[in-house]
């Protein structure tokens, strides 16, 4: 038996803790040699996969393990790290012994000798099944609101509780024929007209520190050079706290209908006037045959 | 320079925006006679005090002057022919910034309403 000091430094107690270690943490843990084949999984690969480093000769356990719609990427980025040397990382779907795939992040770093030659590749295998679904997920929400966010009818954006834009849909580029760089932050002013800009600034200044939704109607410059009315609505979007996280706002053409508010008012302004003319007519008339008469 | 046509205030209309070589751009005629020579007209020219109605069949001369009332907030002329008189109230006048173009609403109290373009 070894002295305890001498046991502490010793290979074995160091192999010893390495396994310890590599079956404690919470990942699959794998060695190969310089040409990738596999000197060491750990226990949770084998609990995890069923197979053991025996079964890994051979193509059938990576053709069994790894999902079918990621098998030639795996087997890509692997071969150019094999012969590279370059780091390796990808992300991927395995076969649990329970017949079901799970999303993994693989990474892997090789060892080297003092001539720089790769001895061994240390691996891992990190699942990140449901961090994966959440992001699908999230991806998928962000794809389904660009996608509606872009085709309703209006124009619409989304503001810091400051005021700050940093948003715009897709019809207010289209619109204004402008881009995310030059419209970012207070860029919004390039598409006003001169005349509205100051009090619409100064109207949205006070918006802004009231932290309350807000109307305006204001004219907006269109990639044309045409000015068009616009309806623009904005309201606060508030945590849990009432704490203000955001603006969205909207932007409706009102053009037409204040056209055709105008044309309704002339129309009322001129048919008051018709009948004060056909009076003053009958009038004039009720005059000229008194004369006649006197 | 602009061609849009914008709506003059009528009731700062200067008199001269009235004046002009009129074109009747079009007409409804409602219950005034169709035969009548303004229903018939085809130009009106309102020449310092000269007014002369063209249509396709006949040509009269007369006399025009602008006209305002304090119940109405806007000018009316008033037309002088031969056989007859009468008054047409301004409904709408457009200019051109630069006055090159203008449109001119007339109604009349037959009924007979007109647009007319300069030039």
């Amino acid at each position: 038996m070894l002295p305890s000091d001498t046991l502490a430094n010793s290979p074995q107690k160091t192999a010893e803790e390495f396994l310890f270690l590599a079956d404690f943490i919470p990942q699959l843990v794998w060695i190969t040699d310089p040409t990738g084949f596999h000197t060491y999984f750990n226990q949770r690969w084998i609990d995890y996969t069923g197979y053991t480093l025996a079964d890994s000769v051979g193509p059938d356990m990576w053709n069994n393990l790894l999902h079918p719609d990621d098998r030639e990427r795996a087997r890509k980025i692997w071969g150019h790290s094999l012969a590279t040397g370059a780091d390796y990382e990808i992300e991927y779907r395995f076969k649990g012994r329970d017949g079901e795939y799970r999303w993994f992040l693989g990474q892997a770093l090789p060892r080297r000798d003092e001539a720089g030659n790769i001895v061994t590749w240390f691996g891992t295998c990190t699942d990140i099944h449901d961090q994966k679904l959440a992001a699908d997920l999230l991806a998928e929400r962000e794809s389904e609101f660009t996608t509606l966010a872009d085709n309703v009818a209006q124009l619409s954006w989304m503001a810091r509780p400051d005021g700050h834009i940093y948003w715009y849909n897709k019809r207010w580029y289209d619109y204004t024929g402008t881009d995310l760089a030059k419209m970012e932050g207070w860029g919004w002013d390039k598409v006003h007209h001169p005349d509205h800009m100051a009090p619409v600034v100064d109207f949205v200044r006070a918006a802004w520190q009231k932290g309350e939704p807000w109307e305006l109607t204001f004219p907006l410059r269109g990639h044309d050079g045409e000015y068009r009315w616009f309806l623009t609505r904005a309201v606060p979007v508030r945590d849990e706290q009432g704490q203000l996280l955001r603006w969205l706002g909207t932007n409706t053409d009102v053009t037409e209908m204040r056209h055709l508010q105008e044309q309704l008012q002339n129309s009322y302004n001129d048919l008051e006037a018709k009948v004060v003319f056909r009076n003053l007519e009958l009038e004039h008339e009720v005059q000229r045959l008194r004369k006649q008469l006197g | 320079m602009s061609d849009l046509l914008l709506d003059i205030n009528l009731q700062q209309v200067p008199d001269s925006y009235l004046a002009g070589a009129w074109r009747v751009a079009h007409r409804v005629v409602n219950r005034a006679d169709p035969d009548s020579p303004l229903a018939q007209a085809t130009n009106l020219v309102l020449a310092d005090e000269l007014l002369q109605l063209q249509a396709p069949s006949l040509s009269e001369t007369g006399s025009w002057a602008v006209q305002r009332d304090e119940l109405l907030n806007r000018p009316y002329l008033r037309l002088n022919f031969p056989t007859e008189e009468m008054r047409a109230l301004v409904t709408r006048l457009r200019r051109t910034t630069d006055g090159a173009r203008s449109q001119l609403n007339l109604y009349f109290s037959s009924g007979l309403e007109m647009q007319l373009d300069r030039p």
